[in-house]
């Protein structure tokens, strides 16, 4: 909110310069920044418009930050014209607190005095006529936004009353409003004469022709004007004050300052006011003790320095040291508790002064959250195994799902409020980002190797899921990268712990993979992820890991096993096989066949080629065989091979070759 | 057929011969080429002979062909060792050989530095969602309904809220309305409701803000809550210590760390802290003593507990610490940024 430092210079003369002013009022009140000339910008808290939405309101935090005084303006004033007051009737009574107004006559509309349009124009207005600059003025200066109308323009009684619905209202600013029943507005016989507490309407405007103004000065419940200013999308300074909450107090100390000002630079006539609703904030009155406040200080402050800053802010201190009674000054409407009380006298005290002191409390061991601890050793994992971590946003676009599936198939999630749509669905798995990543990065490198872990969110039958995830991919531009991921992601598990788990067809209608290319992790018969490659994404490999199912199954405790104590036994074999045959069903065949001495298989050779015959490939692998209580002889051997290459040649078209 | 025995004893020979990795390469090719290797052709020529002779030739073939692979290994061995230890021609100043490494994301290294801190200084370390109901993350927080104190926090709405709302809308019940959490703060209402104190802990996460994009702001971020709360001898000069400590083991010894006043609706007295950078302050952390309408909504007694609750975002201290002049560069996904870390 904009300030002007001649009008506070002028509230509390003993002000230091401005620089001097904004360091301090950083330290013991709100953000002020110089923004050039005789403008200050002060940061109101939302909780401090009552009080502090004015020039008035600053200098009383300024002066008892340095302990000076306030000039204080608004007399009460003379009434003039005797009798004569405007009829005014508040027909909403709960969105409605209070309203005044106040007839005067005015012989001529000129312009308000240089003085004041400097003031205007320090805190961004622009100066129009007299009546309504000091309109605009006191609102400056007191928080209280005021309102004048043409009395003559005025049919009736004015009401304070919710609107009709699809009532219109043409306002001053040349705008026209179709309102809800749920608005508040001033009217007369003929209807709205302004949206309340958000803008004023063009039927009774004060013109240099007007010789007759009611001034208004109200409060209004802050959560309607607050609804009515967002719906209409229409935030004025009227409206941001009466959104926040005002205090009662301020209607009647703006009506003095503006019949003031009006009667000294426009030589008015002060008619009579009317007042509806209560005038009034009821007194609150709040226990401190000072022994609680160093307790939630960690002072030792004497009770008489805490009330001596209670008193410069304003507030009435009565009772004895440990026992006071703290009246609050009606404007503060956001003092209500003890620890309102503190803040005000921690403020002014400053933080400077507070010691740094260690705590002293029971000691109780720290621990981390399994899942933060899994996070961490994956990420340290994947690290090592040369992947680097990236991190995309949580949203995608519309076009991003259905380049593989509709959303609906993904169960993504779609905002009610996406700023954009590029950024419209909650993402449901981390792939598509990381795709885009590969095919990003690999105009600058030849092998791209990325994880990223994160929060995924799906909508499941109607449930909605939010997921931790690992996801991985990588991206060669020389080579099929899918053994690199797979050997990677077989590495992980083992290295978190995971002693059983399987990578198996993938069986899983996941659109965005090439089936066929394509495996699924499972473990304790839970899918845990997949690896494999995407569908039209060229040479890149991909695999997504559950994580809050993986730390489920994680066995921290690694056990030892013995060291065999016999030599073990290798032998090769190769194979011509079918194209079409895996090596996973080879595998599994083999171990099927010999269970008791086969230790591991490992495949060592594959090939295609021309020589072979036709829909053929040769795959050599080989084999350890050992026994835990011996030294396995060839004939054993012999036959375990036997046994594995009868079990092959029945199940498959295999040769021995 | 050749005899295997003599194939053998030439083809060790020919290793044993062989004076450099060439020629060595040359052997192999020789005996177990592909395409005409000795014993490749023998090995190949296997399939015309009867089962008998098959498996006595295959057998040899095969003892071969280890022996034949064993004994090249060990040649090739020996050679590069020779090479690299005692060639004349060694030029140690040849650059070393490129190590594949991965890098961690700066914003996973500041978070790790940060953790680490606070668990020296014996805080835990917790999580929570990502998506939260209204409730957790505004009302039990005192941040009212209808009131421009929540502008403080744009927020994105999930859609089953509006099912939700309907639903509960007639009783009156607005707080179960899905969002995504626009701070990390709602972790402390629900620790709270699941702990009973003394603790010290700290929420590292993800958080949302429904706003323009540009260098220093971003629709997605994330924040490290902190909450530490005990009896009436949790205070603010402790806050003050531990903060202090946070920043001056984060950016050294000789950091500034200025403290001042603020508003927050979950705090009180509420304040922010700011650290002194080129002689300019900048600001880090909102802060504050717990309100006891925060504690009210736990069911803590108020009169009994104490505590003090901050939040900082990584991303700026992330952009401090390592001078990354805008925010997005963290969500480019660009190599070229994070291997720089």
């Amino acid at each position: 909110m904009k300030f002007s430092y001649t009008l506070l210079k002028q509230l509390v003369p003993r002000l230091p310069d401005k620089a001097g002013f904004i360091e301090k009022f950083n330290l013991h009140a709100f953000e002020a920044e110089d923004t050039g000339g005789d403008t200050l910008e002060i940061s109101i808290p939302a909780n401090r418009y009552s009080d502090a939405s004015s020039h008035w309101g600053i200098a009383k935090i300024a002066a008892a930050i340095f302990n000076a005084s306030v000039k204080y303006f608004g007399k009460e004033p003379k009434t003039e014209l005797k009798n004569k007051k405007p009829a005014i009737k508040i027909l909403a009574k709960k969105e409605c607190r209070s309203y005044s107004g106040r007839y005067f006559e005015i012989s001529r509309i000129g312009d308000s005095p240089e003085w004041m349009k400097v003031i205007l124009r320090s805190c961004g207005l622009r100066p129009i006529n007299a009546v309504v600059d000091v309109m605009n003025y006191v609102m400056l200066e007191t928080g209280q936004p005021l309102h004048a109308f043409d009395a003559n323009l005025v049919a009736g009684e004015i009401g304070v009353r919710l609107a009709k619905r699809g009532e219109e209202i043409a306002t001053i600013d040349g705008g026209n409003y179709r309102l809800d029943g749920s608005d508040l507005v001033i009217a007369d016989e003929k209807g709205p004469l302004a949206i309340a507490g958000v803008k004023g309407g063009k039927r009774a405007e004060v013109s240099p022709a007007t010789r007759k103004i009611i001034v208004e000065a109200a409060n209004f419940d802050s959560p309607g004007i607050y609804k009515t200013s967002r719906r209409l999308n229409l935030f004025t300074d009227a409206s941001a004050r009466f959104s926040h909450g005002l205090s009662l107090a301020l209607v009647d100390f703006g009506m003095r300052r503006a019949t003031e000002l009006l009667k000294e630079i426009c030589k008015i006539k002060v008619g009579e006011v009317t007042s509806a609703g209560s005038v009034k904030e009821p007194k609150r009155i709040l226990k401190f003790d000072i022994n609680k406040f160093n307790l939630l200080a960690g002072l030792e402050l004497k009770d008489g320095v805490a009330m001596d800053y209670l008193k410069r802010l304003g507030f009435k201190v009565t009772g004895s040291a440990g026992r006071r009674l703290v009246e609050v000054p009606p404007e503060r409407t956001d003092i209500s508790i003890f620890e309102d009380l503190a803040e005000e006298i921690i403020n002014l005290y400053g933080y400077e002064q507070l010691p740094a002191n260690p705590p002293r409390v029971p000691l109780v061991p720290v621990h981390s959250e399994e899942g933060v601890l899994l996070k961490e050793k994956v990420r340290e994992i994947m690290r090592g195994f040369g992947l680097s971590e990236v991190y995309n946003y949580s949203f995608v676009s519309r076009k991003q799902l259905v380049e593989y599936a509709e959303p609906k198939w993904w169960g993504a999630v779609s905002l009610l409020n996406p700023i954009s749509a590029d950024f419209q669905y909650l993402r449901p798995s981390l792939t598509l980002h990381l795709m885009r990543n590969i095919k990003d990065n690999l105009r600058f490198y030849d092998g791209v190797r990325i994880f990223e872990i994160g929060k995924t969110f799906v909508d499941k039958d109607g449930k909605f899921e939010e997921k931790s995830v690992l996801g991985a991919a990588i991206g060669l531009k020389q080579e099929n990268p899918i053994f690199e991921l797979k050997g990677v992601i077989n590495e992980l598990l083992q290295q978190l712990g995971l002693t059983e788990y399987f990578l198996r067809d993938l069986d899983w209608d996941l659109r965005f993979l090439d089936q066929d290319n394509s495996l699924r992790i499972e473990s304790d018969h839970q899918v845990l992820g997949y690896v494999g490659l995407p569908k039209n994404s060229g040479t890149m490999a991909i695999a997504e890991i559950f994580l809050d199912k993986l730390f489920r199954l994680v066995e921290e405790e690694k056990e030892y096993e013995p060291v065999p104590k016999y030599p073990s036994i290798m032998r090769d074999i190769s194979l011509l096989v079918p194209t079409d045959l895996r090596v996973n069903r080879i595998l599994e065949e083999m171990q099927r066949a010999a269970p008791k001495f086969l230790d591991d298989v490992d495949l060592v050779d594959f090939y295609e080629d021309t020589n072979l015959k036709e829909g053929r490939k040769s795959l050599t692998f080989r084999l350890v065989f050992q026994a835990d209580d011996r030294t396995l002889t060839d004939e054993e051997v012999g036959q375990e091979m036997e046994k594995i290459i009868a079990a092959l040649t029945e199940q498959f078209e295999v040769e021995v070759r | 057929m050749k005899d295997i025995g003599n194939l053998k004893k030439s083809a060790l020979q020919a290793v044993g011969d062989s004076k450099d990795v060439k020629e060595l390469e040359a052997v192999r090719v020789r005996y177990l080429g592909r395409k005409d290797g000795e014993l490749t052709k023998v090995l190949r020529s296997l399939k015309d002979l009867s089962v008998a002779q098959r498996r006595k030739v295959g057998s040899e073939a095969n003892a071969l062909r280890q022996d034949l692979e064993e004994a090249l290994g060990k040649k090739l061995a020996e050679f590069k060792s020779k090479s690299a230890r005692l060639s004349p021609t060694l030029d140690v100043t040849m650059p070393g050989e490129k190590i594949a490494v991965g890098h961690l994301h700066p914003l996973t290294l500041i978070e790790n530095r940060v953790r680490e801190i606070f668990t020296g200084l014996n805080f835990s370390v917790v999580e929570g969602p990502e998506a939260e109901t209204e409730h957790y993350n505004f009302d039990a927080l005192n941040i009212p309904a209808n009131h421009p104190a929540r502008d403080m926090w744009d927020t994105f709405w999930l859609p089953e809220s509006q099912k939700e709302l309907k639903g509960k809308n007639e009783k009156g019940k607005t707080g179960e309305r899905l969002l995504l959490r626009t701070h990390t703060s709602p972790m402390q209402v629900r620790y709270m409701e699941s702990h009973q104190p003394p603790f010290q802990i700290i929420v590292p996460g993800r958080v949302f803000r429904f706003e323009a994009t540009d260098a220093s702001h971003e629709i997605n971020f994330h924040q490290v809550e902190g909450l530490m709360v005990g009896d009436e001898h949790v205070n603010l000069s402790n806050f003050k210590y531990i903060i202090t400590e946070f920043f001056k083991q984060l950016f050294g010894a000789g950091t500034h760390v200025r403290f001042r006043p603020s508003y927050f609706p979950f705090v009180e007295p509420g304040l922010e802290v700011d650290i002194s950078l080129n002689g300019k302050w900048l600001e880090v952390m909102g802060a504050g003593m717990v309100h006891p309408k925060v504690f009210d909504a736990v069911r803590y007694n108020p009169q009994k507990v104490q505590g003090f609750a901050f939040g900082l975002g990584l991303e700026r201290l992330a952009m401090i610490k390592y001078k990354i002049p805008d925010i997005r560069l963290f969500y480019s996904g660009d190599l070229r940024f994070i291997n720089q870390f």
